[in-house]
């Protein structure tokens, strides 16, 4: 085991355990895979598109 | 008979009267489509249906089954 | 003191935001008896009263659920008062239902909704005097920016306190003489608050009241025909009139229009070009080639700002820069060699892959934000409404499609707004055949692989589109699935400027979330597949060879299965494809890691495809990809959705079996065209997929079911 080897190790290891956190976190705040608030893809949704507000339901699990 | 279904872009019709019944005639007139009403048609979707048309102020979207129940003049 | 107020209104006018304004995270939701529509109830924020959210309705009339429903709770559950939210801009619309709820005699404040456009408008709108003519307090607010919520809700308390009935309005004398003989036959039948509302139901020959109070009728039809003679019209037409007559008198005295400036015109110009007949199509087709072209374009005429900033990130950046250098200093610093793997040819190379695509997403987004801002998405779904139509389909299923072409999971969930439950169960199920924003980095590495051909993403949205009234047409034949399709009125707000920070906000969004997800699920993905494509079933680490790896092993018993397609006995794109089970970019992260070592330059995904395949091959992997089951995530949407696994694993097996099948036409059909090498099975694959696909499209009744007459009568 080099030191080099530890650097290496440990940056992956970082950036494995913080993805995962993240995504736990993700997960409690209700957020969907694009990573925004339930009711559409932040920005995909535009005022102009006539949907009843009444469909995000996504804490209805 | 001229209905709805008939008038040309751009042009302005008086209702005459509603025809059909039950729920698609009651469906008609809550969007304030009644006898005597003023209609602006607006646009006609590619492949004619919907209709677009001007009624009240407000604009609204119209089905050939609607239009076709509207007689105009 | 507890109350409980009703809120009724239009769809569309605000309600939802008010409520939530109203009752903040006190909701509950629960269901109305009977009906699958969704009932909301909360407690109004400083007070002890509950607030029911009443679905939103045009009027008052027996035909659909969500009348019912409202009428019924009036009446039965006797609200303490109702708040009557209206959208100011729609004044004379809003009004006919306010009328009938002012008939009810219940305690009642109209929430003048949407006062700050009014203000933008440069209109006027006398409070007091339409108040005064309407019998009720009103209220101005506006809903979206909380503007005056605390005026509504010291009115609605006092209101409610004290009982303040409206101030009955009067129609015409001859209506009104008719609807005291109606009181007089009801009376003692019904609740007393209410009698006027089931006078004018009762004129208008409301089949709910007729139950409630058979014979009434009869009582006044004398009069009834007398009237009905004297208008030439029937007696509910007679009413409406009425009551339209009265709402545009009531307008004109309270309510002063400003000049209109050009803007609406303008709007009407545009659209009468764009939604054309003869143009509304073409156009359509040709902003999104467009938006693709300025995208992805890579070839005779020179490159894309985007397909040329992605090569550059991933040949340059990634493949002469970075990962040479992290080698080199893993080598200097004696790193472990499967280490320095995992971290150069696993990670950064994977998670370097997919975010290469970044410009390109950029643009994209750009565009599209920009189409979405001005307005011309709605005109698309009033364009598709008549298409949809043909195929029984409801026009109201384009929505959540195109809420899909960002993510498929509030695509999913936008199927709610689908009243017919038919369509609704088939457009949850065919939602994700449109290409989502993790399907984009995959369109644009096959665009880059079949050297820059930019239609690849305009086939995949037409594809989707087709693919989904295939399904529509095909689905719509089980029985429990069929049924006439809701009639859709649809409303095209005018088209404006689009807006500079929201915009920009909405572009930045959206490619932070692609950072964001290519940094957490797909590094993860990364590691394992790495992992498992670089040790061999004893555990022994390799770096050529991969096909002796724990992947390939996995990867090449589902292998045989896509070799009809044209993909040769390949784990490696097997892999891949399992892996877009977890998202979609996962296909680039996994072909960039497992394919890696395939060649010792540094080439990107497209070009590493190009040269493994044929044209056609390429093409039907990219076909299979796009339309067979979306990623997790989106299944658990779906899920939410049906209800049931049994019916999410049925829906996910159809979505399989179509792409295959579709995977499989495309890849004989262009091969042949093309001149590639096509094996004798191929072709018979694909005459059969093409024969069963005919025979489910053409037949009547393709599943025989017992005593079905056909399905798609109604």
């Amino acid at each position: 085991m080099t030191t080099g080897d530890l650097i290496v190790g440990g940056v992956i290891a970082l950036m494995v355990i913080g993805a995962i956190l993240v995504l736990i976190r993700n997960r409690k705040l209700g957020r969907n895979s694009c990573g925004c608030k339930c009711s559409g893809c932040c920005g995909s949704r535009s005022p102009n598109v006539i949907i009843e507000e009444e469909n995000c339901d996504c804490k209805k699990n | 008979m001229t209905t709805l279904k008939d008038t040309a872009v751009g042009s302005t019709v008086k209702v005459r009267k509603i025809g059909g019944e039950g729920a698609l005639k009651r469906h008609i007139m809550d969007m304030g489509i009644t006898k005597g009403v003023e209609i602006y048609v607006r646009k006609v979707a590619p492949l004619g249906d919907p209709v677009e048309v001007t009624v009240r102020g407000y604009e609204l979207s119209l089905r050939k089954e609607y239009a076709e129940m509207i007689e105009v003049e | 003191m507890s109350y409980t107020i009703a809120l009724a209104g239009n769809p569309n006018c605000g309600k939802t935001t008010l409520f939530n304004a109203l009752t903040g995270s006190s909701q509950r939701v629960g269901n109305w008896p009977g009906v699958t529509i969704d009932k909301k109830v909360g407690r109004i924020k400083g007070t002890d009263s509950e607030l029911v959210d009443l679905p939103g309705i045009y009027s008052l009339s027996p035909y659909s659920p969500e009348e019912v429903v409202s009428r019924n709770f009036i009446v039965d559950e006797k609200p303490d008062a109702i708040i009557n939210i209206v959208d100011a801009t729609n004044l004379e619309r809003n009004l006919f239902l306010s009328l009938q709820l002012i008939d009810m005699g219940i305690p009642m404040v109209l929430a003048l909704n949407m006062m700050d456009q009014i203000e933008s408008l440069g209109d006027k709108i006398d409070v007091d005097k339409l108040s005064e003519e309407l019998g009720i307090p009103v209220v101005p607010i506006s809903a979206a920016k909380k503007q005056n919520i605390d005026g509504l809700v010291t009115r609605i308390m006092s209101v409610a306190e004290k009982k303040q009935t409206p101030h009955l309005m009067r129609y015409d004398e001859a209506i009104e003489s008719l609807a005291e003989e109606a009181e007089k036959a009801l009376s003692g039948k019904v609740p007393e608050e209410n009698i006027r509302f089931y006078a004018y139901k009762l004129i208008e020959d409301d089949s709910l009241v007729n139950e409630r109070v058979p014979g009434a009728r009869d009582a006044i039809s004398v009069s009834l025909n007398a009237l009905e003679e004297e208008y030439d019209d029937s007696a509910d037409s007679i009413v409406t009139d009425n009551r339209y007559e009265k709402i545009s008198a009531i307008v004109s005295e309270s309510y002063t229009k400003a000049p209109r400036d050009e803007r609406g015109t303008l709007s009407d110009r545009i659209d009468k070009i764009v939604t054309s007949r003869i143009f509304g199509i073409p156009i359509f087709i040709g902003i999104i080639a467009l938006v693709y072209f300025i995208a992805m374009y890579d070839g005779d005429l020179g490159q894309a700002p985007g397909a040329w900033a992605t090569a550059w990130v991933n040949d340059v950046l990634f493949g002469e820069i970075i990962e040479p250098g992290l080698t080199q200093w893993c080598i200097d610093n004696g790193v472990n060699e499967a280490l320095t793997g995992l971290l150069v040819d696993g990670i950064v190379h994977g998670v370097g892959a997919v975010l290469g695509f970044l410009p390109q997403m950029i643009i994209l987004f750009i565009c599209l934000v920009i189409l979405e801002e001005v307005g011309y998405m709605a005109r698309v779904a009033f364009v598709m409404d008549r298409i949809f139509r043909y195929f029984n389909l409801s026009g109201k299923s384009f929505i959540p499609l195109i809420v899909g072409t960002g993510c498929g999971v509030p695509g999913v969930m936008a199927c709610r707004t689908i009243e017919s439950e038919a369509d609704r169960r088939i457009t949850a199920m065919t939602v994700t055949f449109m290409p989502c924003g993790a399907k984009l980095p995959v369109i644009a590495a096959i665009t880059a692989a079949l050297a820059g051909a930019w239609w690849v993403g305009v086939f995949a949205y037409f594809g989707g589109i087709v693919l989904v009234i295939i399904s529509g047409i095909i689905l719509k034949k089980l029985k429990h699935l069929a049924g006439k399709p809701a009639p859709f009125i649809m409303e095209l707000p005018p088209y404006h400027m689009p807006r500079l920070y929201s915009s920009a906000k909405s572009v930045f969004d959206r490619s932070w979330s692609f950072v964001k997800k290519a940094g957490t699920i797909i590094l993860l993905t990364v590691v394992i597949i790495w992992v498992l494509s670089h040790y061999t079933p004893s555990f022994e680490y390799i770096d050529e060879n991969l096909g002796d790896s724990i992947l390939a092993g996995i990867g090449g018993v589902l292998a045989y299965l896509f070799i009809p397609l044209g993909w040769g006995d390949s784990w490696e794109l097997a892999s891949a494809t399992l892996t877009g089970l977890i998202a979609k970019e996962d296909l680039i992260g996994t072909l960039a890691v497992v394919l890696e070592s395939a060649s010792d330059e540094a080439e990107d995904v497209g070009d590493i495809l190009a040269q493994m395949m044929s044209q056609s091959a390429i093409l039907s992997f990219f076909v299979f990809n796009m339309y067979c089951a979306p990623c997790f995530a989106a299944i658990g949407a779906i899920h939410r959705e049906l209800g049931t696994w049994k019916h999410t694993g049925i829906a996910v097996a159809y979505q399989c079996l179509l792409a295959y099948f579709v995977a499989m036409i495309v890849y004989v059909v262009f091969g042949t065209i093309n001149g590639d090498a096509i094996e004798w099975y191929s072709y018979m694959f694909a005459v059969i997929d093409a024969v069963i696909l005919a025979y489910l499209l053409v037949v009547k009744d393709p599943f025989r079911q017992l005593g079905n007459p056909g399905g798609t009568e109604e």
